[in-house]
């Protein structure tokens, strides 16, 4: 049932907002725990004494537990409270169920990933990547997703606005395939109904090819369908306009649901995988230049002839920065998945750096982002307690994200020209300790990265603290530039 | 012929579906006459009464 929007009070008080205000917490907390993990295992990597000689906190029990709550800590709980405020607000109507549902799904996703990293570190796997979590904790979070999915569905067919707002489609993509992927990816039999150890239903490369059917949408429907819908609310919010153009908005959003699904087998490029399959997840890649860059351009033109505003209004640094590293992370992605250019990236630190471009620079940022705005209005604060720490965490985190990547494309494309070098005899020129050992330096600079990415969250923290307490720090602020008409 | 021996000819057809389902979303969000009334539904999130309260002066 839907009313004319005409009719509809502007602000309704009755709009579910605690679990919210609960998620913007558990968000700036899980991202600083995932930065944190992330520098750790970063400097074992350069350092490997610091393993510790224990089984819980070797690189290979915690790099999961980094990706884990980076992905699924830092960024689940920023696309779960940002779409509850997102789709109240655009719909006019107060979350479906009420504030229990949604006080279930918040509670009852952060115990999952508490639970997962507990599993990781006392070795429970099922060794797939970004889908470690064993069968127990699956069929869990199965029963959370559902539960996300009846509010956000229902908030959605009881709207009270006639059209349901773009971020709202790429919202409810997000919920909807991440369940699709979950559940078929997961499919395992338990060894026992008291162990925690499964089988996957699937073998050889028929499980290769589910896992990265899984694991690039992971990438395409998580941390990009759900983050474009954070960028279409919160671009437009922030800069008090209306998105460059609606209509590139719907082409954005139906061009990258048809192509991104297909795109998976380009994680498998030289492998038992049929050639054609290959070059379909390859063909499929390319062609999602498209509409990344149609994306991309709609956001950033939303500023067009405001540019000003990334002067006075903090989070659209955030914002449009990130903007601008999801058109760089969404060029290199297709480059890599061509095959040859992937025979010399795979495997490499290469990977690592386009995987950092996009969850530093576009994730992370767009959620930085969209705190810096919702903390003043979630808290019912003026502004900011401090628009100089937002400068100081924006430089910090760039300096951050740029040693990072530079670090790991030298040292990635070093890798793979010296795992394929060979000498006049046709013997491998280098064995792979030296390409270990040539790595070195570049590894201490990631880690450096790292180190510069968690301080800016920290100041983050510290910054959204004090404004959620309603402080304000006394300093020289930006003001908006007074328009006149010309003389 | 059979619906049988029909059915993997059809099956090999999702592609033109497919191009033929977005063709026909990509027409729709381009009709000339559509464009006012797509734009306008752009300023959904600037009408949804979340603002920041004036800065105190």
């Amino acid at each position: 049932m839907t009313v004319a929007t005409a009719t509809i009070p502007a602000v309704r008080e009755d709009y579910v907002e605690d679990v919210i205000r609960a998620g913007l917490i558990a968000t700036a907390f899980w991202g600083v725990v995932a930065f944190a993990v992330g520098v750790y295992i970063a400097l074992q990597l350069a350092f490997p004494e610091l393993n510790l000689g224990l089984e819980w906190t070797t690189f290979g029990r915690l790099r999961p537990v980094h990706t884990s709550a980076a992905i699924f800590a830092f960024g689940g709980n920023a696309l779960i409270a940002t779409s509850f405020l997102v789709v109240q607000r655009t719909c006019h109507q107060r979350l479906f169920g009420g504030a229990t549902p949604a006080w279930f799904v918040f509670w009852g996703y952060n115990f999952f990933i508490v639970m997962a990293a507990l599993s990781y570190v006392l070795g429970y796997s099922q060794s797939k990547e970004y889908a470690e979590p064993e069968w127990y904790l699956d069929l869990w979070l199965t029963l959370v997703w559902v539960v996300y999915l009846v509010v956000y569905a229902g908030t959605l067919m009881t709207r009270r606005e006639d059209h349901i707002y773009v971020a709202n489609w790429f919202y409810l993509a997000f919920i909807i395939t991440v369940a699709m992927l979950h559940i078929v990816n997961n499919l395992a039999i338990p060894v026992s109904w008291t162990g925690a150890r499964s089988y996957s239903v699937f073998s050889g490369v028929q499980d290769a090819l589910i896992q990265w059917w899984y694991g690039h949408n992971a990438v395409g429907f998580f941390l990009t369908a759900g983050f474009l819908g954070m960028m279409y609310y919160f671009i437009p919010k922030a800069a008090e306009r209306p998105v460059y153009s609606y209509r590139l908005s719907i082409i954005h959003f139906w061009a990258l649901v048809f192509l991104y699904i297909w795109a998976g087998p380009h994680h498998l490029h030289y492998t038992a995988l049929p050639d054609w399959a290959q070059t379909l997840g390859m063909t499929f890649s390319i062609m999602l230049w498209m509409p990344s860059w149609g994306g991309m351009i709609n956001g950033l033109m939303t500023l067009s002839g405001a540019w000003d505003k990334l002067r006075t209004v903090p989070s659209l640094r955030f914002s449009v920065t990130a903007v601008g590293f999801y058109g760089m992370s969404t060029f290199e992605g297709p480059v890599m998945s061509i095959r040859q250019v992937n025979s010399l990236s795979h495997y490499t630190d290469w990977t690592i750096g386009h995987v950092h471009s996009g969850a530093l620079g576009w994730v992370a940022f767009i959620s930085f982002g969209a705190l810096y705005y919702m903390v003043p209005v979630m808290w019912r604060r003026a502004r900011l307690y401090s628009d100089r720490l937002v400068a100081w965490h924006f430089w910090i985190a760039t300096l951050g994200i740029v040693l990072y990547i530079t670090a790991m494309w030298v040292s990635g494309i070093m890798q793979g020209l010296m795992w394929r070098a060979y000498d006049e005899l046709g013997f491998l020129q280098y064995a792979f300790v030296e390409t270990v050992v040539a790595m070195h330096p570049f590894y201490v600079i990631r880690a450096m990265g790292g180190v510069l990415f968690l301080a800016g969250a920290l100041i983050m923290v510290y910054n959204l603290w004090r404004t959620a307490r309603g402080d304000e720090r006394v300093e020289a602020r930006p003001v908006a530039l007074a328009l006149r008409p010309a003389e | 012929m059979t619906l049988q021996s029909l059915l993997p000819f059809f099956k090999s057809m999702w592609t033109v579906w497919f191009f033929a389902l977005f063709a026909f979303v990509v027409a729709r969000a381009l009709w000339p006459s559509r464009k006012g009334h797509l734009e306008a539904l752009a300023r959904i999130p600037l009408d949804d009464g979340l603002a920041r309260r004036a800065p105190k002066e």
